[in-house]
C-alpha cells in the first residue's frame, strides 16, 4: 500500500504543477489586470504603470508564473493586490466557516442519500421511492441560487425563522452555548440549499448501487436461507454497495468548492468561494490562484483517499 | 480672508456643539451594509469609493466638503490664502489628538502630504499634489523634502503650489491625514501589505476595532474626538451582495443599506422600513472614438442624439428616480450651464440631418460611397441600468438606420480597449480599429479639474484618459483656466462655456443622471446620505 500512495503522490505533485500553470494562463488570457479596478480620474495612467510595474503584472504570463512558482516552492502564496494581506492568511481566515459550511452540508447529505437510496432500493416504486425520486429531479432541476433567495424570502424576511445571512449575529457578544445556537442558527438555510441540490445525484447511486447488489445471487441465496431483510440489506447488500459510493465521497470532495461559491455568495458567508469569486473579478490573481491550488491539492487528496479507501471496502483490492 | 474663515468655523464650532447636545441617545449599535469589500484601509494607497467609505469614519482631513460642495473646517479651524493665490496657511484646532492618545500636530501632516510624493511611494495620489513647489524634486530624489510644505509651528503650516491652482482646497479636502508615529514606523514600499492597512488608526470620528475578512468592520466612539462624542457606541459596517444585504435589511437585521433601483418596490411595499432618495454626482454616456473618421463627423453624432429616447431610460430603466442631462456635467453642479441648449428626442430631424449629409438607406441601413453606418458598442457589465440601456441604444440608432452590435465586457476588458497596450504590454496610443462607441458613467468626485485629462490633447493615452480623442485649442484653453482661476464665478463661466462647447460637438452624448437610493430602519436617526456619500453626519447618528 505504501509504495501506491507514493507512487500516487508523486503523480499529484506533477498534476498540480500542470493545474496551476494552466489556470495562470487562463487567468492571464482575461484581458487587463488588477491595476485597472484602481482607474479613477486622479489617478494618471502612468501612476497605474507604475503600480503594475512594481507589482510585476507589466511581465509576460509564463515570467509571472514562473515568479510565482518559484515564491510558492518557498512556501509564499504572495500577497493580494486587492488590499496587500498575504494570501496564506486570507485563504486561512476562510478557512474555517467554509469547512463549517461543507462539513455540515456534507454530513446531511450523505445521511440523507443513503436512507433515501436504501429505501428505494428496498421498496422498488413504492411511494418512498417516487417521493425520493421526485426529491431528486426537484433538486437537480431547482437552481441553487433561486432556491437560496427563496428561502431567504420566505423563512427570513416573512416568517423570520432563521436569519438571511452571515457566519453568526454580530450586534451582541455572543459566548459559549447561545454562540454555537446563533451560528447553527445561521447555517439552516445554507445547508439546506446545498443539501437539497448537492442529495439528488447521490440518491440515485446509491439506489442503483443498493439495486445492483439487491439482485446478486448471494442475495438471494441469503433471503432463501431465511435471512431476515433488514440484515440482507445491511449486511449483504449494502456492504458491497460501498464501492461505488466511496467514489462518489472521493470525487465529491471538488463540490467543498464550486458548490459553495454561489451559496457562500447569496448567504454574505466568509468562506472560501466568495474569496475566490471576489478575486476573480478583482483581477487579484495571487488569491485566485492561491484558492486555485488548495483546490487542487483537495481534489488529488481526496481521490486518492478514495483509492485507498477501496481496499479497506474490498479486501480484493490490493494495491501492490 | 483669514477673520472670515475663522468666524465661519467658529458658527461650525458652536453648530456641532449643538448638534451634540441634540443627542437623544447616547449608546447603541447601528449595522450597515455595503455590497463590497474594500481593500486598502491606508486612505493612501489606491482608495476606491469602498475605502473611502471606512476611511471616512476613521480618519480625519484639514477641511470636509459641505452638502453644498464649498468647504468647511475639519481638523483645520481656520486656513488662509495668499494674494498671489499660490499658498494657503491652516491652523490646526488646538484639541485634537489621535486614536492612541498621542497629540495631532502639523508634523503629521506634512508627514502624510511629503509620503505622497515620496520616491517610493507607489500608492497612485502622487499626481494630486505634484502641483506642490518641490514636490517633483523630492519624488524623483532629488531634495530632502518638499519645499512646498512648510511648517510654521506645531498648529500652523503652509502647502504653496507652483501656480495658482484652483482645485487646491478640493484636493486637500481628500487626504486624510495619518499619524506619523504609527505610518511613519513602516517603509513607505511595505505601507500596502503592513497590518495597518487592514488596521487604521486616525483622528476621525470612530475608532477601528476590528475588521473580519468577508463579514464587516466594527468601529468604535472616539471619546477624544474634536466635535464630540458620536451618539453610537458601536457601528458595524457588512460586506454582501445587493440582494443580501436588502434581505437582511428588510428582515431587520441591519439598519441601513443602499438599494438597486431594481428592486425598490420591494422596499416601498415593505413598509417597516424607509426610503432616502438621493441626488448624485455621476451620469452615464455614450462615448466615440473620434479617430474613425465616420464617428468624427458631428452631424452623424448630432443625428445619434437626437435618436436616442433618454426619457425613456429615465422613467423605464431608472423607474423616474433620475433625470436627463443636456451636456456633460452633473445638472445639480454649478458647472452645469442653466441656458444649454436641450438634446430633443426627435427622430425625423435625426433622419433628416442624415439625409442631408447624404446617407442613403437601404435595406434598414444607411451608407454612403460604401460605408455603411455599422458600429459596434462596447460597454462594462456590472451596473444593471447600464447594461440594459445598451439594447434601447441598439434600437434607438437602428430607427435612423444605425445598425450596432451591443459587446458586454468587465470593466477591466473595457479598459484594455480604452487604454490599449502593444505586444510587449507597454501602453500606446488609441487607433481607429479599438473600438468605436462605449457606454460609461463619469461623476465629478471633486472638482471639475478631472475633466481636463479626459478632454485635452496632451493626454490621450497613453498619458492621460481622452480615449475619445477629443480636442480643441479653445477647450483645453477653458479647462486650463478652469484649472488656475480661482475666482469661483470666473471659473464657473469657462466650465459652462466648455459644457457649452461638448453640447454642441457631441464627443460624449449624455443620457442620463441617476439617483442614489438607500434603505434604513426607523430606529436609526440622522442617517442622511447625500452627494458626498453615505457617511454625512456620522457621528449624530443614533438608534433607538
Amino acid at each position: 500500500m505504501l509504495p501506491f500512495i507514493t507512487r500516487r503522490l508523486i503523480q499529484s505533485g506533477i498534476v498540480l504543477i500542470v493545474v496551476t500553470f494552466l489556470s495562470f494562463l487562463i487567468m492571464n488570457l482575461a484581458p487587463g489586470n488588477a491595476m485597472q479596478t484602481f482607474i479613477n480620474p486622479r489617478i494618471p495612467p502612468a501612476e497605474l504603470a507604475a503600480a503594475e510595474k512594481a507589482l510585476g503584472l507589466d511581465q509576460p504570463a509564463p515570467v509571472q508564473y514562473f515568479r510565482w512558482f518559484r515564491a510558492l516552492l518557498q512556501g509564499n502564496l504572495g500577497y493580494s493586490i486587492k488590499n496587500g494581506q498575504s494570501v496564506t492568511s486570507l485563504i486561512l481566515s476562510r478557512l474555517g466557516p467554509t469547512l463549517l459550511l461543507m462539513g455540515s452540508a456534507f454530513t446531511f447529505m450523505f445521511l440523507l442519500a443513503l436512507i433515501l437510496g436504501v429505501i428505494s432500493a428496498a421498496r422498488p416504486y413504492s411511494f418512498l421511492d417516487y417521493f425520493s425520486t421526485g426529491i431528486a429531479f426537484a433538486g437537480i432541476s431547482i437552481p441553487g441560487f433561486f432556491f437560496a433567495l427563496t428561502l431567504i424570502y420566505v423563512f427570513a424576511v416573512k416568517l423570520h425563522w432563521f436569519p438571511t445571512s452571515g457566519l453568526q449575529t454580530y450586534q451582541q457578544e455572543l459566548s459559549g452555548l447561545s454562540l454555537i445556537i446563533d451560528r447553527a442558527m445561521h447555517l439552516v438555510l445554507p445547508v439546506t440549499v446545498l443539501t437539497l441540490t448537492g442529495v439528488a445525484e447521490l440518491v440515485r447511486h446509491v439506489r442503483s448501487a443498493v439495486t445492483e447488489a439487491l439482485s446478486q445471487d448471494y442475495v438471494r441465496t441469503a433471503k432463501g436461507k431465511g435471512v431476515s431483510e433488514g440484515n440482507v440489506l445491511r449486511k449483504h447488500a449494502l456492504r458491497n454497495s460501498w464501492l461505488p459510493i466511496i467514489t462518489l465521497i472521493g470525487v465529491a470532495l471538488p463540490r467543498f468548492f464550486s458548490g459553495s461559491v454561489i451559496v457562500e455568495v447569496i448567504f454574505a458567508w466568509p468562506g472560501m468561494g466568495r474569496l475566490l469569486v471576489d478575486s476573480v473579478f478583482a483581477r487579484d490573481y495571487p488569491v485566485a490562484m492561491g484558492i486555485n491550488l488548495f483546490a487542487a491539492v483537495l481534489v488529488l487528496l481526496g481521490s486518492l483517499l478514495a483509492d485507498s479507501l477501496y481496499a479497506v471496502a474490498d479486501p480484493r483490492v490490493k494495491y501492490e | 480672508m483669514k477673520k472670515i474663515f475663522s468666524i465661519l468655523s467658529l458658527l461650525a464650532c458652536l453648530s456641532l456643539a449643538a448638534a451634540q447636545d441634540a443627542c437623544p441617545v447616547m449608546g447603541g449599535t447601528a449595522t450597515i451594509a455595503q455590497w463590497s469589500e474594500p481593500g486598502n484601509l491606508n486612505p493612501l494607497i489606491f482608495p476606491t469609493t469602498y475605502d473611502t467609505n471606512i476611511q471616512e469614519l476613521v480618519f480625519a482631513r484639514l477641511i470636509q466638503p459641505t452638502e453644498d460642495l464649498s468647504f468647511t473646517s475639519d481638523m483645520a479651524e481656520s486656513w488662509e490664502i495668499s494674494d498671489d493665490q499660490k499658498t494657503i496657511t491652516f491652523t490646526l484646532r488646538p484639541d485634537l489628538s489621535w486614536h492612541d492618545g498621542e497629540p495631532v500636530t502639523t508634523a503629521d501632516v506634512a508627514f502624510t502630504f511629503t509620503s505622497m510624493a515620496d520616491p517610493l511611494y507607489d500608492g497612485g495620489r502622487y499626481a494630486e499634489i505634484s502641483i506642490l513647489e518641490g514636490a517633483e524634486a523630492y519624488h524623483a530624489g532629488e531634495a530632502d523634502s518638499v519645499s512646498g510644505i512648510n511648517v510654521i509651528d506645531e498648529r500652523t503650516i503652509s502647502f504653496t503650489t507652483t501656480e495658482p491652482f484652483a482645485p487646491f482646497l478640493p484636493v486637500i479636502g481628500g487626504i486624510y491625514i495619518l499619524p506619523e508615529h504609527v505610518y511613519g514606523a513602516v517603509p513607505i514600499d511595505r505601507w500596502q501589505q503592513d497590518i495597518t492597512n487592514q488596521q487604521p488608526m486616525g483622528s476621525g470620528p470612530f475608532k477601528f476595532v476590528t475588521y473580519r475578512s468577508g463579514e464587516l468592520i466594527e468601529v468604535e466612539a472616539f471619546e477624544d474626538y474634536y466635535a464630540g462624542r458620536p451618539c453610537l457606541d458601536k457601528l458595524i459596517i457588512r460586506f454582501g451582495d445587493q440582494n443580501t444585504m436588502l434581505a437582511a435589511l428588510l428582515s431587520g437585521e441591519i439598519d441601513a443599506a443602499q438599494v438597486p433601483i431594481n428592486s425598490v418596490d420591494s422596499v416601498t411595499n415593505a413598509g417597516n422600513v424607509e426610503l432616502n432618495v438621493v441626488d448624485s454626482l455621476s451620469f452615464q454616456y455614450l462615448g466615440f472614438n473620434l479617430r474613425n473618421p465616420v464617428l468624427a463627423d458631428p452631424v452623424i453624432r448630432t443625428a445619434m442624439a437626437h435618436a436616442l429616447n433618454r426619457d425613456a431610460m429615465v422613467t423605464g430603466l431608472l423607474r423616474g428616480y433620475g433625470q436627463t442631462l443636456d451636456t456633460i456635467f452633473p445638472t445639480n453642479h454649478w458647472s452645469y450651464p442653466a441656458d444649454v441648449e436641450p438634446i430633443t428626442y426627435d427622430v425625423e430631424l435625426a433622419n433628416q440631418l442624415l439625409d442631408e449629409a447624404g446617407w442613403t438607406l437601404e435595406n434598414g441601413v444607411r451608407s454612403k460611397d460604401g460605408q455603411a453606418l455599422e458600429f459596434s458598442i462596447y460597454y462594462p457589465t456590472g451596473n444593471q441600468v447600464r447594461e440594459r440601456s445598451a439594447p434601447l441604444v441598439q434600437a434607438n440608432l437602428k430607427q435612423i438606420g444605425i445598425n450596432v452590435e451591443l459587446q458586454a465586457m468587465d470593466f477591466a476588458t473595457l479598459v484594455t480597449h480604452l487604454l490599449p497596450k502593444d505586444d510587449a504590454g507597454t501602453s500606446r496610443p488609441v487607433v481607429a480599429d479599438d473600438f468605436d462607441m462605449f457606454l460609461l458613467g463619469f461623476g465629478i468626485e471633486r472638482d471639475p479639474n478631472e475633466y481636463l485629462s479626459y478632454f485635452i490633447e496632451s493626454d490621450m493615452p497613453p498619458n492621460g484618459y481622452n480615449f475619445t480623442g477629443y480636442f480643441t485649442p479653445e477647450v483645453e484653453a477653458l479647462l486650463l483656466t478652469g484649472r488656475t482661476t480661482v475666482d469661483i464665478d470666473a471659473r464657473a463661466d469657462a466650465y459652462h462655456e466648455f459644457a457649452k462647447i461638448m453640447r454642441a460637438d457631441l464627443p460624449w452624448i449624455p443620457l442620463y443622471q441617476q439617483q442614489d437610493l438607500y434603505a434604513y430602519q426607523p430606529r436609526l436617526h440622522g442617517f442622511a446620505p447625500d452627494i458626498r456619500g453615505v457617511n454625512p453626519g456620522v457621528a449624530r447618528w443614533w438608534v433607538e
